[in-house]
Formats: structure tokens, C-alpha cells, sequence
């Protein structure tokens, strides 16, 4: 008995592994997602480029999740069942808040309302409802007081109650009331105009309530403990996706002045340029997107494990890489608008210079206007005290505009010097963030490793999904051979439950016909109906056991069709003699030789054939007493000879007539002879004076007589004990009793017509027959396959012919065994026949070797 | 005794995952779905794993080629390799008479052990299954071995699960009963939900009587 290997069986769990990675990643995403998202919006259009690029970036989210929803998009809807929890959670916990009821019930609440069919979105207003109007009721004035009061339930009552508790006491209250416009106008006075609706469920709420709760089952009491846990999560989550716009929002606060100079220095910047740059830099993830694809292919052919691997490791190397760009990007971009700056109010520059001068300028044209201002004042002096002073102010007044006027054609083409120095400090700024970019250092070095652990997986799952591929194909070719078998086996079967159909419909209507045949009394006719009922049967059979042949011995139709035909001519042949026990009469011919054969028989084997034989021939009812007179048969027949020298008899019959006391026509003679009368009576008479004579004494030890007295007795039918004792041992058998059964036996069967039946047992001929099929089903077991040709020849030459010899046989003997019984047991034996004991031997002796033919016909040498 | 043997785990994925969505169905927890289910599935496979004929075991007993009796082989007369009239003498025939009739006892007290696996499986879980009388009382001369066949219930994290361990696959049909077991009741949730059945309380009931959800 092989052993085979344990059976572990994970109810429940087998794909919580997964699921929970997948959880991860899902929340992975959903952060890398919502964190581009954040940055983009945080930053705004001033870095339009940079937001392509994380559009780009998206894209680049969204493909992961299409990876993921390929391999698992039934676990999805986990992830969506927990946010549903949490959303449940979140709300039972608001309107706990609000209506003081605890989660847990006002889940099953909601259910009670959505069983009933009014929504379970009314049960936060419905309660807010009832509590308003109880709290109005409490001056016992107006709708809602009225209404309480309709229904016998006091304020009172329901003070400090839950909401459900206030329901299961209003919901008496209502039913208490008979009138059904009374009882709507009660629940609408608490419950508003939605009372009406509520009346269903008002009128049976405990068994809403027991329903809902039945089906709501543990989650309610998951909602008690857990409810506030829930909302708190799910506010968390929302808040993270709000801190992190706050987070943005308080950068941009502190960072808004310095932003705006650089922002608007940056505008001057190929921004898109840098966008595109940006954008390059995911697309350059191309070992991670190839990764996303390996994953894909994986999770297609199979590879789950390798297609996570894979596709967590892509994961990483391409967040990392985004992280690295918009990192370098950023710091390279700030580092160049800072140097762009630098450059633009630099003190040499030409703006800053042309500020300068401006402010000079009008220094220069103020200190010229005042000195002329104080020149004409220092003319209007008198006696010339201030001309000297006048000349030398005017002097110093024309200088100025002079050097006022120089600067104001300096100034004239300051602008195109200023633009000049923006024009070269724009061009710089590319150069620039090159250069800067370069010079940036990643934010997670070491990626190469992970690009080549990706490169590695790729070729394996590569190799791998080749290898799927090739052998789906290859299944896919069977599978489709074996569905072309399939439909030639269901064609076929479709066609034999046609023909079944058929055959079981002829069947009916020949049923029908064999009925009105016998109804109508035509017995030639339901002779030939049900000849032809026997046939179809046994069409069907043949039919049927051709396909059990093929299949069980492996032979082809042709061959299979010939054992069925052959199998079920044998087997009616036999079902033909009628009762598994047949009676059959047979003609036999019992002699001296053949009581030997039937004292062995029943002493060894009990055969029931001899048996009968022997019963018959000793006219006794057992075995036991047949046999000893059999015996005695036997021992009568070696030495019946002497007994009837001895008697003088001239037969067997006369020898049992002696033993029987009957006077024998030689006694009746004698008498006659030694008396000299003619008739028997006178000579009977005449014995009794007789004197005997030589010759008289002679005649009488002839016939077995000591003296006158003993024929005397012998005539008057008395046998002395003497005289028997004499035949008894002449026969040599036991005693008188014995012998008399003996003779009775062997003159009864001499010449008499018997009837002797045995029983020729069908049984066993058929079902050897019947097992021929099971029997030959064990010869194909043998390993060697010579073996089993030999035995399939033998089996099918063999079958062949005997099967048929077998058919032909029982046909044989039954028509053997119909006949009468021919012998005639009275009378003499046929002349050339031998005496009457030879012919008996011969009749045991026929009835032997009938038997035995019998047995021999009998199918028995089809079966191996 | 139990051998050291390779695991085999069965594929329950499908199985799961339909477990999990009766839960969200049916509201209830998925520790009471794993449970009654496991009961189902467990009366299934009793169902599904084959037992020994007593007509088949007769026969091959009785139709053994050669038997040892007190050290000594013998060949059975009728048997193929016997020369006909072969026989064997009066006390050696009725000591492999009885020795015959033991091995036959022997092995329909044995009959119906794959089955009782399960059963011992449910009675490791504290479940109760029903089973025919013979399987129950079923046993070998040495007892039934009933650390062959074992249930835990597991908590792995946030997961529970039902983790089942039979050794006793003698026959293939013990691996072929739970995955046909399985595979039945997914079929059947799946059934049940193509004709409503979790639409009604009642019919859950019905349907599930393990879940409790009655009406």
C-alpha cells in the first residue's frame, strides 16, 4: 500500500498573504499618487514644465495600479471593502454623536430601515426628529404633545432613554392605537411627515429589529467597539491628504518672497525645456517600466511571487528615480535663478551702473540749478562784491549740466546695455542648470543594483513566461484533440441513445402486439411476435456487450461483434431449456456393469445423476438403501448360476418364486410327474399318500428338495427355514429380506419401460457463461504481453468454435431429452442383446454416458 | 503511526475568496463562515472518500494463491497453481479456514478508516459531523491513530484560518474528497448567489444552517 504525502488544508487564509501585500502596495500608490498630485497642485503653475513631469509621473502611477488590477483586480475590492469599513465606521460614529445611540445599533437600525424600505440614510433625521419633538412635548402643548398622548406614552417615559429603547416604547404606542388614520396622524406628530413611512416598520419593530439584527450578525458589535477607531482612521486619512497641501502651503508662506524673485526670474527660463528634461527623466525609468511589464507577464503565466517581486522592485527604483529627478531638478533650478540674480543686481553690471548714473544725472542737474540760482543772486549784489562769486557759481552750474548732460547720453544707452546683461544671464541660466543639476547629488544613491536585480528578473520571468507559453500551446493542442474526442464520443453517444430509443420503443409496440395476439388468441402469432422480441433483445445485448468487449478485452469491433453474437446465441441456447433445473427422461440401458459403476459413483462422489439412476433401478428411496441393494444386485449377478442349479430354475424369476414360496411351473410339474395325475390339485392330493420312489427322490434333489414334505410346502406356499437358508447362501447374500429386494430390483428393471429423470443443472452452464466476460477482463492484466495474445488467440479460436458447438449441443440434448423413453422393460430382451441382467447393465450404462455427454455438451469447454 | 511525510497544500484561493464575499454578503464574521463551512466540507469529504466493499475484501482474501500457516507455505487448492485434486490435509484446511476468517474480520473492522479521518478532523476542531456507524467505530488492531488527522484553528495577523493535516492518504480519494469538497462549496455559494439565495434571510438559513441566519 503506497504511502502517500500529508494533506495541509488552509481554510480561510490561503490568500491573505497576497492580499495583504497588496494592501501595501495599493496604499503605496495611493501616497505616491496623492504626494505628486500634492506637489503639483502645491506648486502651481510657476513650475508648468515641472508639473508636466509629474503628470507624467501619474501616468506612470496609473500604469502601476493597470499592473496591478491585471494580477489582482479581485483583491481590489478588499482594499475597497476596507474603505468602505472605514467609511462605515466613520459615519455610525457621527451619528452616534449625534443621536446618543450606540454604532452597533444603529447599524442594525439602518438595516431595519432598509429592510423595510425606506432607506437607511433616514435614521439620523428620523431620531433627530423624535428626540426634537419629545423635547417640545415636554410642555404638554402642541402637535407633538398630542400626538405622545394619542398613544399613551408620557415624556416622562422616554426621558433619558436611547433613541432604539424610545422607539421600541413609541412603536406600543403606536399599536396601542386601532385607527389606522389615528395611528398615522400619531407618527407623523412625532416623526414628522416621514411618520407615515415609518409606519411599517413602527408597527413591528421588535421583529424588523430581530431580523436586521440577525443579519447584520457580528458586525454590529465591530462597530461598537470599534466605530470612533474607524472614523478617527478615516478622518486620518483625510487629514494626511490635507497636511500634505498644508505642508505646501506653509513652504510657499515663508518662501512666497523669495519664490516671487525667483519665479520671476525663472520665467525668463526655457521652463519647458526643463519639463521636458523632467519628463525624459521618468520615461528614462525605462528599467522600471520594463519591470512593470515583466510583472505582467509574470502574473499572466503564473508566476505570482516572481511577478511581486518584480514589480515591488520596479516600484522602488522608479519612485526613486522620480524622487532623484524633481530633487536635483529642483535644487539645480533654484541654485541657477540664484546665480541669474546674482548676476542681473550685480554692482559691475549695467543695471546697477545705470543707476548709478541716473542718480548722479539728477545730482548733477540739481547741483546746477542751485548754482545758478545762487549766481544770479550773488550778480544782484551791489558795488560788484558778488560777481566774482556769480562767475565762479555759474562756472560750477555749467559743469554740472555739462557732466549732467554726459551722463544723460550715458543713460541713452543704458537700456540696451541692461538688456544686453539679461540677454547673457538668460542664455547662462540653461548652461547653468546643467551644470548645477550635474553637480546635485541623488537623494538614494545605489540604484544600479536594483536596475540590474531587475534586469536579472526580467530574463528569468523572460524565460520562464517563454516556457508557459510554449507548453499552453502545447496543452492547448491536446485539450483541443481531446475536445475533438469528446464531441466524437458524445456524437456517438447520441447516436446509441437514438438507437436505444428505438430498440426500447420496437420493444413497446412488439409487447403491445404480443398482448393483442394473445388477447385475440392467436397463438401462431404470439409465437412469431415473440420470436421476434427474443431477437431484438438479443440485438441489443449484442450491441451492447460488442462495446463492453472492446473496451474490456481491447479487441476491435469486428471481433468483438463475433464473441457478443456467440456469447448470446450460447446463453439464449441455454436460457432455452428452460428452469435453471431441468427434468429430463432418460433412455438408458442398466446392466450388470453398470451397478458397479453406480455403487462407485454414489460412494465417491455422490454424483445426484447415479443417484437417481441407482434409486430407480432399487425402487428405494434413499441413497443408503440403494446402495446395499445395488451391492446385493452385484453380488446376485456373480452368483445367480449356482442358485438356480441348485433350485433347478430356470430364470431369476423362478429363483425369487422359490424364495417368494410360489409353486414354479417346474415344482407343478414334478408333482404331476411323481403322482402320475394330470392337474395340480389331484397331484397336491396324492402327494400326501405318495411313497417314495429312486426316481421320484432324484427328481426332487433336482430341484433343490431334501425329501416329499419340502415340495409339498412348496406347493401349499410354505418355504421352510431350511430350504431358504439353501437359496440364501446359494445367492450369497445376507438374507431372504436382501435377497427377495435384489431380485425385485433386477426383474423390475429387465425389459420394464422406466422413467428415470434426473436433474441436468443449467445454472452453472450459465453462469460460466455469464462469466465469460469477467473472466477473459483478468487476462490483459499481465505485464508480458505474449502471454496475453496466446490467451486472447486461444480465447477467441476457442470461443468461437465451442461456443457454438456449445449452442448447437443444447439444441441437441434438448431435443434428446424431449423424446420418450424407448426401452421396454417387459418382455424379452432384444435378440443379440444378452439375458435380461446384461440389458439392465446396458440401461445404466446408456444413462451414464448420456449424463456424461450432457455434461460434456453443456458449454462448460467455451469457458477455459 | 504518522510518517515523516512532504506537505501537500491544497489550492483553497477560489475557496477563499467566495468565503469572503458570503461574509461581506451575509454580514456575518468570516471565523463563523470558515467554521460552518469547514463542517461542510468535512461531511463532504466522508462522503467522497472511498471505503473498502466487504464483497471485495472477502474475495481477495479468500482468493489468496498461497498462505503460511505455522511457518509453512501453503498452496490453496483450486487456486491456479494447484494441480487439480490438490488437497490439503484436515488440520492444516481448518487452521487456514480460521486463519481466513480472522484476516476477514481483521479488515472489515478496518474498513471505512480513510473516511473516519475526517472525523477525526472535525472532533480535533470541536465540530460535529454525522458519518455511518462503520466508519465510526472503524479501527486496526493497533486503534485508529486519530494524531493522523488533525484541525487547529489559526490567527495569523488580522487572517483566521482552519489549518487541516491528514496523513492518512493511503487512498488517492482522501486528496481527491477535500479538493472535491472545496470545490463543491464554492460551487454552491456560487449557485446560491446566481439564484438570490442572500437575498433573503430565510433562504441563507436555509442554505447555510451553520451561519445562524435565521429569520
Amino acid at each position: 500500500m503506497a504511502e502517500g504525502s500529508a494533506i495541509t488544508v488552509k481554510i480561510g487564509a490561503e490568500t491573505d498573504g497576497i492580499e495583504q501585500g497588496l494592501k501595501g502596495i495599493q496604499n503605496s500608490l495611493k501616497n505616491l499618487e496623492s504626494n505628486t498630485q500634492a506637489s503639483a497642485e502645491g506648486f502651481g503653475n510657476s513650475f508648468t514644465g515641472m508639473a508636466g513631469a509629474v503628470a507624467v509621473g501619474q501616468l506612470a502611477v496609473k500604469a502601476f495600479s493597470a499592473a496591478v488590477d491585471v494580477a489582482f483586480s479581485a483583491a481590489r475590492n478588499v482594499v475597497q471593502g476596507f474603505g468602505d469599513a472605514l467609511d462605515l465606521g466613520g459615519r455610525l460614529s457621527d451619528l452616534s454623536a449625534s443621536t446618543g445611540e450606540t454604532a452597533g445599533k444603529l447599524l442594525v437600525l439602518e438595516r431595519a430601515f432598509d429592510n423595510s424600505g425606506i432607506g437607511a440614510e433616514k435614521v439620523g433625521s428620523s431620531i433627530a426628529k423624535m428626540q426634537k419633538n419629545i423635547e417640545d412635548a415636554r410642555d404638554g402643548s402642541g402637535t407633538a404633545a398630542n400626538a405622545f398622548a394619542a398613544m399613551g406614552v408620557s415624556v416622562d417615559e422616554l426621558e433619558g432613554k436611547l433613541p432604539t429603547e424610545q422607539l421600541k416604547i413609541l412603536s406600543s404606542g403606536i399599536n396601542s392605537i386601532d385607527d389606522p388614520t389615528q395611528r398615522a396622524a400619531a407618527a407623523m406628530g412625532v416623526f414628522g411627515k416621514s411618520g407615515a413611512e415609518l409606519l411599517p416598520l413602527l408597527t413591528n419593530l421588535e421583529g424588523e429589529l430581530g431580523e436586521a439584527r440577525d443579519t447584520v450578525g457580528s458586525m454590529a458589535e465591530i462597530m461598537d467597539r470599534r466605530n470612533a477607531t474607524f472614523d478617527a482612521v478615516g478622518d486620518r486619512f483625510k487629514t494626511i491628504g490635507e497636511k500634505v497641501r498644508d505642508f505646501a502651503a506653509g513652504i510657499l508662506d515663508k518662501a512666497l518672497p523669495a519664490i516671487d524673485a525667483i519665479t520671476s526670474a525663472l520665467s525668463r527660463i526655457d521652463a519647458a525645456k526643463i519639463g521636458q528634461n523632467l519628463a525624459d527623466a521618468f520615461l528614462g525609468g525605462e528599467k522600471a517600466m520594463g519591470g512593470f511589464q515583466a510583472a505582467v507577464d509574470a502574473f499572466q503565466t503564473g508566476q505570482i511571487s516572481a511577478g511581486l517581486q518584480v514589480f515591488w522592485d520596479s516600484t522602488k527604483l522608479q519612485a526613486a528615480q522620480t524622487a532623484n529627478e524633481i530633487y536635483k531638478r529642483l535644487i539645480a533650478a533654484f541654485q541657477s535663478a540664484g546665480q541669474f540674480l546674482g548676476e542681473i543686481f550685480s554692482p559691475s553690471g549695467a543695471l546697477i551702473g545705470t543707476a548709478i548714473s541716473a542718480f548722479e544725472m539728477f545730482g548733477k542737474r540739481v547741483a546746477s540749478s542751485i548754482q545758478r540760482d545762487l549766481a544770479t543772486t550773488f550778480e544782484a549784489l551791489p558795488y560788484g562784491l558778488g560777481e566774482s562769486m556769480a562767475l565762479a557759481l555759474n562756472d560750477m552750474a555749467n559743469q554740472s549740466n555739462t557732466a549732467a548732460n554726459k551722463i544723460e547720453d550715458d543713460l541713452k544707452g543704458a537700456s540696451g546695455r541692461i538688456g544686453e546683461q539679461f540677454t547673457q544671464a538668460g542664455a547662462a541660466l540653461p548652461k547653468s542648470f546643467e551644470e548645477n543639476y550635474a553637480k546635485v547629488p541623488p537623494l538614494f544613491a545605489d540604484l544600479e543594483g536594483l536596475q540590474k536585480s531587475i534586469e536579472e528578473q526580467e530574463k528569468a520571468i523572460k524565460k520562464t513566461a517563454e516556457e508557459t507559453n510554449a507548453e499552453r500551446e502545447k496543452t492547448n493542442e491536446t485539450l483541443e484533440k481531446e475536445k475533438e474526442a469528446r464531441a466524437e464520443i458524445a456524437a456517438k453517444a447520441a447516436e446509441d441513445a437514438e438507437k436505444e430509443k428505438a430498440n426500447a420503443v420496437a420493444l413497446v409496440e412488439l409487447e403491445t402486439a404480443i398482448n393483442a395476439a394473445k388477447a385475440s388468441g392467436n397463438e401462431q402469432l404470439v409465437k412469431t411476435l415473440e420470436s421476434e422480441k427474443q431477437q431484438l433483445e438479443g440485438q441489443q445485448e449484442i450491441a451492447k456487450l460488442t462495446e463492453e468487449y472492446k473496451t474490456k478485452l481491447g479487441v476491435n469491433a469486428d471481433e468483438a461483434a463475433r464473441l457478443a453474437t456467440n456469447f448470446v446465441n450460447a446463453k439464449n441456447a441455454a436460457a432455452s431449456i428452460g428452469d435453471t433445473n431441468a427434468v429430463v427422461t432418460i433412455t438408458t440401458t442398466v446392466d450388470d456393469t453398470r451397478w458397479k459403476d453406480l455403487l462407485a459413483e454414489i460412494s465417491a462422489n455422490s454424483n445426484p445423476k447415479a443417484i437417481a439412476v441407482a434409486l430407480e433401478v432399487t425402487g428405494k428411496d434413499n441413497v443408503q438403501d440403494a446402495f446395499a441393494t445395488l451391492q446385493n444386485m452385484e453380488q446376485i449377478n456373480k452368483s445367480h448360476q449356482v442358485a438356480m442349479d441348485v433350485l433347478g430354475a430356470k430364470s431369476l424369476e423362478e429363483v425369487k418364486m422359490n424364495l417368494d414360496a410360489v409353486a414354479t411351473p417346474a415344482q407343478a410339474q414334478l408333482a404331476m410327474q411323481i403322482t402320475g395325475e394330470d392337474d395340480l390339485k389331484s397331484a397336491i392330493g396324492n402327494l400326501d399318500s405318495f411313497k417314495g420312489t429312486k426316481t421320484a427322490k432324484a427328481l426332487l434333489e433336482k430341484q433343490g428338495f431334501e425329501n416329499i414334505d419340502q415340495l409339498k410346502d412348496a406347493l401349499k406356499g410354505i418355504i421352510g427355514e431350511k430350504r431358504t437358508k439353501m437359496i440364501v447362501e446359494s445367492l450369497g447374500v445376507k438374507n431372504a429380506e436382501t435377497a427377495k429386494d435384489a431380485l425385485t430390483a433386477i426383474l423390475n428393471n429387465d425389459g420394464k419401460k422406466a422413467t428415470i429423470t434426473a436433474d441436468a443443472d443449467t445454472t452453472t452452464a450459465e453462469q460460466k457463461i455469464a462469466d465469460l466476460s469477467t473472466k477473459t477482463a483478468t487476462v490483459p492484466l499481465d505485464g508480458d504481453t505474449a502471454p496475453l495474445k496466446t490467451s486472447l488467440d486461444q480465447f477467441t479460436s476457442t470461443a468461437q468454435k465451442l461456443t457454438l458447438d456449445a449452442s448447437d449441443a443444447i439444441k441437441t440434448i434438448r431435443a434428446e431429452l424431449q423424446k420418450p423413453i424407448k426401452l421396454a422393460l417387459s418382455g424379452e430382451p432384444p435378440e443379440g442383446s444378452g439375458n435380461k441382467s446384461s440389458v439392465l447393465s446396458g440401461l445404466v450404462e446408456d444413462i451414464k454416458n448420456l449424463l456424461t455427454e450432457l455434461n460434456q455438451k453443456l458449454p462448460q469447454p467455451a469457458l477455459f | 503511526m504518522p510518517k515523516a511525510s512532504a506537505s501537500f497544500n491544497v489550492v483553497a484561493s477560489d475557496f477563499t475568496r467566495a468565503m469572503r464575499e458570503m461574509s461581506k454578503i451575509t454580514g456575518a464574521s468570516f471565523q463563523d463562515i470558515i467554521r460552518a463551512e469547514t463542517q461542510s466540507i468535512l461531511e463532504a469529504a466522508v462522503k467522497k472518500t472511498q471505503a473498502a466493499q466487504v464483497k471485495l475484501i472477502t474475495a481477495r482474501v479468500q482468493g489468496t494463491v498461497a498462505r503460511t500457516l505455522n511457518g509453512k507455505t501453503y498452496l490453496m487448492p483450486g487456486s491456479a497453481h494447484a494441480s487439480r485434486g490438490w488437497k490439503l490435509p484436515d488440520a492444516i484446511w481448518a487452521g487456514i479456514q480460521k486463519q481466513i476468517k480472522s484476516s476477514i474480520a481483521k479488515r472489515k473492522e478496518a474498513r471505512g478508516l480513510a473516511k473516519k479521518s475526517w472525523l477525526q478532523v472535525a472532533k480535533s476542531l470541536g465540530i460535529s459531523i454525522s458519518a455511518p456507524a462503520y466508519v465510526e467505530k472503524s479501527k486496526t488492531t493497533g486503534g485508529d491513530y486519530p494524531q493522523n488527522a488533525t484541525g487547529t484553528e489559526k490567527t495569523d495577523g488580522s487572517s483566521f484560518f482552519i489549518e487541516i493535516t491528514n496523513s492518512r492518504t493511503y487512498s488517492g480519494s482522501v486528496r481527491d474528497a477535500i479538493r472535491a469538497a472545496m470545490r463543491g462549496r464554492t460551487n454552491f455559494f456560487k449557485k446560491n448567489l446566481r439564484l438570490g439565495v442572500f437575498k433573503k434571510t430565510s433562504d441563507i438559513a436555509a442554505k447555510y444552517p451553520g451561519l445562524k441566519a435565521t429569520a
